[in-house]
């Protein structure tokens, strides 16, 4: 029986590195906000369901950390345990999970079974509910870009909290 | 060249101590006006030689870093057609080519630099998960985001500072007078 997801839960959506949800500047570094965060596009969470039981995919922090030893590797798990289909980086986006809710949006549970091409995930969840214009632009403000590449892969990252 | 040749704006002003009749003023308006090109070109020709200038005017310059904002942009759109599908591992569409032509020609419109901030243009294409795109325009004294729908249909909404929606429109002029209103504001 899945766990019901609470509000002080996070949860962690992958987002591509390429192309860029953030605007970059002329140089390719980020555009950071008064925060000194880089600025999330709302496109990151425009979804539009095609039934009641479709939503924005995420994986629960807590879960995951029953698996593995640190947030720092939950993270490391969402960001680089794929790669985009053009091989582009993902990078890690933690929302919390009382922002959805917030909006009169929905998080459910919602654990995947090993098949033979992909590996169980027993920290998927969904968000459910219509995401109009100012919710995707709320979640995006909500969510922290919260991991960074290797080593060499990118030369400027803005702080990780 | 001689200094009498020059006159200067306190010499020209000297002159006109007594009251004129207006054909009079219109004569020393027209000297006064024809006064100061002279000095004016004088002082250019007196230092012209001393170093080769590159003289860009803050008008141009802006009108640069806009042309150079939009090409970039341009170029980000135009690779969003080699995006496979599922691009973004959560099932995206591929990028459909009615979106991306109307995201090139809604940015070579004139009218699109109405809608970019003089002081700090700041524009930025993102794929969406549709198979559409997306401009996000900041910059400004409120954000604007143009939407593009898969078979290319543009959407233009203004936030206000909570994120709520000020004003949304279909068209490019209506979009371009809203900017105008609400940073008038």
């Amino acid at each position: 029986m899945p766990e019901a997801i609470t509000l002080v839960d996070e949860l962690i959506r992958r987002i591509p590195l390429q192309p860029s949800h953030v605007e970059l500047d002329a140089a390719g570094n980020f555009i950071l906000d008064a925060q000194e965060r880089p600025q999330l596009s709302s496109a990151v969470f425009k979804y539009k369901p095609t039934h009641a039981l479709d939503g924005v995919s995420v994986d629960i922090m807590r879960v995951w950390l029953t698996v593995l030893n640190t947030e720092e590797q939950c993270l490391d798990r969402a960001a680089f345990s794929q790669r985009t289909k053009a091989g582009g980086f993902f990078m890690a986006g933690l929302l919390p999970a009382a922002k959805p809710q917030e909006c009169s949006l929905t998080c459910v549970p919602d654990a995947i079974d090993a098949t033979i091409t992909e590996p169980a995930n027993p920290a998927h969840a969904l968000i459910l509910g219509t995401i109009d214009k100012t919710t995707a632009r709320n979640l995006a403000d909500a969510c922290r870009l919260a991991h960074r590449l290797p080593t060499g892969q990118l030369e400027k990252w803005p702080a990780i909290n | 060249m001689p200094d009498t040749l020059i006159p200067t704006r306190r010499q020209s002003l000297a002159g006109s101590r007594s009251a004129l009749n207006v054909e009079q003023a219109q004569v020393l308006a027209l000297r006064t006006w024809h006064h100061y090109m002279v000095a004016d070109a004088a002082v250019y020709q007196a230092t012209a030689h001393q170093t080769p200038r590159i003289i860009v005017s803050p008008a141009n310059n802006t009108f640069a870093r806009l042309v150079n904002l939009l090409k970039r942009v341009a170029r980000v759109v135009q690779d969003f057609s080699t995006l496979p599908l599922d691009w973004d591992s959560y099932g995206a569409q591929t990028i459909q080519a009615a979106a991306i032509e109307a995201a090139l020609t809604v940015m070579q419109e004139p009218d699109f630099l109405q809608l970019l901030a003089a002081k700090h243009p700041r524009l930025a294409a993102y794929p969406l998960s549709n198979g559409g795109v997306q401009l996000d325009i900041n910059g400004g004294r409120w954000p604007l985001e143009i939407e593009i729908s898969p078979n290319g249909r543009l959407e233009f909404t203004f936030f206000g500072p909570a994120n709520q929606v000020l004003w949304e429109t279909y068209e490019l002029s209506d979009a371009v007078n809203w900017y105008a209103i609400f940073n008038d504001e």
